[in-house]
């Protein structure tokens, strides 16, 4: 809790810097005039420089200026210059002009007789950030009639002006607050000084020379709107796209092969049915009825030979035709 | 089959492709037939073409009928042989060699068939008629104890015919007959007593 405290109270200064230079309005010398009196109450308002004076006009201003009045006597005179109403002529030249937003008044001095004018308007910033200005510590911080632009402005450039000359960079510690516990402050070390920052030539291999245009691959984006189909194309003499085969040739041919055979076999066995259906039946055979008649026969003779088993002789007999046996 | 199996349907040749179809071509045109395919009309046309196929194998069973057995019988009527059947007369341990010279044997049988779809008879039953002429130019037969128990045969040819309804189905020309030269009857073709010959004649 204590060091919130601390912390809340250490960051509160550059809280209010950051209100104040949020609030702030950066003005910037735009067009400086010449107040050169011209009688003994008229005063005359002469551009002597956009956004310096330019030494050669102030003199063709100051050489203009009566002689009377700028006699030797002008610088010793004692005469008193108003210096209310020439900032009053200096304000309505601001008024006068749409861009001033202030105006800034030098007074006359010995060696310059005229006075100085010096419209100021808002400064053109582009986002480069907020950045407070920074001044060496020492540094006598210049005056806001006579600070000059940062940022380049357009104006500006097309009178080509030189760059202005920044002031020396100094730590941004110089432009904080002094520390309300010193010693604390001091306390704290420096940051060790960083080396050198080395270029080493790491000797990167060789680029791939491309050798087909970049083609670009990002997508288009969809369109919101549906678009209607396009109207289907017909080709004539274009060739059917080729399908590929699912089923093997041997395999098909096998199949067939196999749905044939069980065709076969069935038909097959169908038919062995069907023939079983009619059947012839034999009632007969007809050799209960057989006629055998043999006819001839009869030789001129019979030839009988007679011989008994356990004789070897044998007796031999003719029988003529006719005769009985 | 040996040659003395050999059996009427090998005569005829109804194995032959050719021998069969022409007589199932001239079985169509028979009365009986086409009756019966008449009945068929509303069967299947597989019945219809099957029925003179079936016709034929029941043909061919009933002609399995041996050769030698047709000849058998044809003997077996001989007046000429029945004295060897008195055994007084021929003891049984004596051997006779009886010779024939040429001769025809002659047979003719009649079987019928019928034709049953899903077991019952389809139309009246088919007759037909077989007649087998063999032409023997010689046979010698050895008959022992009033059986024959040999046959020593010479030239054999024969012919003949199946008809149906008139019509003639299976011709058979002239031509020899394979059969051994010698016929064994086993135990004997025992010789048929004179009232059965008397009959048969």
């Amino acid at each position: 809790m204590r060091l919130l405290v601390v912390l809340l109270v250490l960051a509160l200064p550059f809280a209010a810097a950051y209100a104040a230079d949020g609030d702030a309005e950066t003005l910037v010398d735009f067009l400086t005039l010449a107040i050169a009196p011209e009688g003994e109450d008229g005063q005359t308002l002469i551009e002597v420089g956009k956004a310096e004076v330019e030494q050669s006009r102030l003199d063709a201003v100051i050489e203009k200026l009566p002689r009377g009045f700028l006699g030797l006597d002008l610088l010793n005179a004692k005469r008193s210059l108003d210096a209310g109403a020439a900032l009053a002529l200096c304000r309505e030249a601001c008024r006068a002009n749409e861009s001033c937003r202030d105006v800034s008044y030098v007074a006359p001095t010995n060696e310059r007789g005229v006075g100085l004018c010096t419209l100021k308007r808002a400064r053109v910033v582009e986002n480069f950030g907020r950045m407070s200005p920074v001044v060496d510590e020492g540094t006598p911080v210049p005056e806001a009639s006579e600070s000059k632009p940062t940022a380049p402005e357009e104006d500006i450039a097309e009178e080509e002006v030189p760059p202005p000359e920044l002031p020396a960079i100094t730590p941004m510690r110089a432009h904080l607050p002094p520390p309300k516990n010193r010693e604390l402050a001091e306390d704290v070390p420096a940051p060790p000084a960083l080396p050198p920052i080395e270029v080493v030539d790491i000797g990167l291999p060789p680029r791939a020379i491309p050798t087909a245009p970049p083609r670009d691959i990002t997508r288009p984006p969809p369109s919101m709107v549906a678009e209607p189909a396009p109207p289907p194309t017909v080709v004539a003499d274009a060739e059917p796209p080729v399908r590929k085969r699912g089923l093997p040739l041997w395999l098909a041919l096998g199949a067939i092969a196999v749905m044939i055979g069980g065709a076969m076999v069935y038909r097959r066995n169908y038919n062995a049915r069907q023939r079983a259906r009619l059947t012839t039946r034999l009632v007969s055979n007809g050799l209960d009825r057989q006629t055998v008649t043999i006819e001839g026969g009869d030789p001129a003779f019979s030839l009988k030979v007679v011989r008994v088993a356990a004789n070897t002789n044998a007796r031999i007999e003719l029988i003529p035709k006719g005769a009985p046996a | 089959m040996t040659p003395q199996a050999q059996s009427l349907a090998a005569f005829f040749d109804l194995d032959s492709a050719a021998a069969r179809k022409d007589g199932l071509a001239a079985l169509e045109g028979t009365a009986a037939l086409y009756g019966v395919k008449t009945l068929l009309t509303a069967a299947p046309a597989l019945l219809q073409k099957s029925v003179g196929d079936s016709v034929a194998d029941a043909l061919k069973a009933a002609l399995d009928i041996r050769i030698v057995d047709v000849m058998a019988t044809a003997w077996n009527t001989r007046r000429d042989l029945m004295q060897y059947a008195d055994r007084a007369k021929f003891p049984p341990d004596q051997v006779i060699d009886h010779a024939l010279g040429k001769h025809e044997i002659r047979s003719t049988h009649k079987p019928r068939l019928q034709i049953v779809l899903d077991h019952s008879p389809l139309g009246p039953e088919i007759e037909f008629e077989i007649v087998v002429s063999l032409h023997l130019e010689a046979a010698v037969l050895r008959i022992q104890d009033a059986r024959i128990m040999f046959a020593r045969l010479g030239k054999v040819s024969g012919t003949g015919t199946i008809k149906c309804e008139g019509a003639t189905l299976f011709t058979r020309a002239t031509k020899a007959v394979t059969l051994p030269q010698t016929l064994s009857f086993g135990a004997g073709l025992p010789l048929a007593t004179t009232t059965k010959v008397a009959d048969a004649a």
